[in-house]
């Protein structure tokens, strides 16, 4: 369960903001398409992890919300620009992908030239903004 | 102000260490992952339970050193990921587990994002960690230095003059930064003097060239053999600092 740790780095930086003394209504997690999170799983943990903050630290996050971001390519050597829907990253990659996702370059290219040498333009992984 | 949510976890687990020692060489081809796995089995098998990583995203190689196949083995899953259990006392951590040995271009902000993202998710337990990290002031060195500014880093430099101009850059800079160094491992070097004469300081160890060490990668124990008592004083160095 990879997603536990992802999940306690979110919940690491909400602490880290509060002890500093930043008010923290609600989170909003944004989850990558590219990393395939288990939303599921995510959501689990993370409720655990902030109760568990609730409880032994006194830390009152009232709510946190999960969305969602479509991944997007763009080749830095053809200018090509691209989504995952359009040209999927192979089955047997997706596992490495889903633990560090800069491996995708490693094991996808431009569908266009073929280049390995593309950015992530969007969708990459888990991002958090706190509202 | 940096709100990357992986950040805190991040300086959590590296403070959880005793001791981080990035191993950085100025120059490429100076023997930086040969002296990162000997010391780190040098250690391990002194009893000390050490990690290794191996932060060289775009060119991991550490995995050869050690023996292991890249291509087989997938580091196991339990509340992040946890590191390969190479002996009883050495863990290790490389992008080649995911990487699988094939070519990995990165752009700066996105070797930064894996380091980031390894360092984030994997769950160490050892004492130590040493860090196999790309020649130069790479991006992969300035940010664990960023993270971690109680890094010790173990220079690694050849005696020759490009190397050791390289080198007094690299003890400069980290000077000026009022971030501290372990000390310099002279390798390939059949005179150490040099060091000293151009560093204004003597070499921690001092490794000759060892003809035909080819052979020997992927070998643990004729690579410990072959410069395990080289490494001795930085052992000697890292025991006292712990
Ligand atoms: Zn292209």
């Amino acid at each position: 369960m990879h997603e536990w740790a992802l999940a306690e780095a979110v919940a690491r930086t909400v602490e880290e903001l509060v002890v500093k003394g930043r008010d923290v209504r609600e989170v909003e997690v944004v989850l990558g398409e590219l990393q395939a999170v288990d939303e599921g799983v995510f959501e689990l943990a993370l409720k655990e992890l902030f109760e568990e903050m609730r409880r032994e630290k006194g830390i009152d996050v009232q709510g946190f919300k999960i969305t969602r971001e479509k991944a997007a390519f763009k080749c830095q050597v053809c200018g090509h620009t691209w989504t995952l829907e359009e040209w999927p990253v192979k089955e047997e990659f997706r596992e490495a992908v889903h633990f560090v996702p800069e491996v995708v370059h490693s094991h996808y290219s431009c569908p266009r030239c073929g280049s390995r040498d593309f950015e992530i333009t969007a969708g990459r992984g888990v991002k958090v903004r706190v509202i | 102000m940096d709100l990357d949510f992986r950040v805190p976890l991040i300086r959590e687990r590296l403070e959880s260490f005793r001791l981080v020692v990035p191993v950085a060489s100025p120059k490429g081809g100076v023997g930086k992952t040969t002296v990162a796995s000997a010391l780190s089995l040098l250690l391990a098998r002194e009893g000390i339970p050490t990690g290794l990583l191996d932060a060289d995203f775009t060119n991991p190689t550490t995995h050869v050193m050690l023996g292991l196949d890249a291509e087989s083995i997938t580091p196991e899953e339990e509340k992040g990921v946890l590191p390969v259990r190479v002996e009883d006392k050495l863990e290790f951590m490389s992008p080649a587990f995911y990487s699988k040995d094939k070519p990995l271009p990165l752009r700066g902000h996105e070797t930064v994002d894996a380091l980031r993202e390894l360092l984030a998710v994997t769950r160490w337990s050892s004492r130590i960690l040493i860090v196999d990290s790309p020649p130069g002031l790479s991006d992969t060195l300035l940010e664990l230095l960023r993270l971690h500014r109680d890094s010790r880093v173990l220079i690694i430099s050849t005696c020759d003059e490009m190397s050791l101009l390289s080198t007094k850059r690299m003890i400069d800079f980290l000077a000026q930064e009022g971030l501290r160094s372990i000390g310099i491992v002279a390798n390939m070097c059949n005179e150490c003097s040099k060091i000293q004469g151009r560093l204004n300081t003597s070499a921690l160890a001092c490794l000759p060239l060892i003809e035909g060490f080819q052979r020997l990668e992927g070998n643990r124990d004729k690579v410990l053999e072959a410069l395990g008592t080289g490494l001795e004083a930085v052992k000697y160095r890292i025991i006292s600092l712990l």
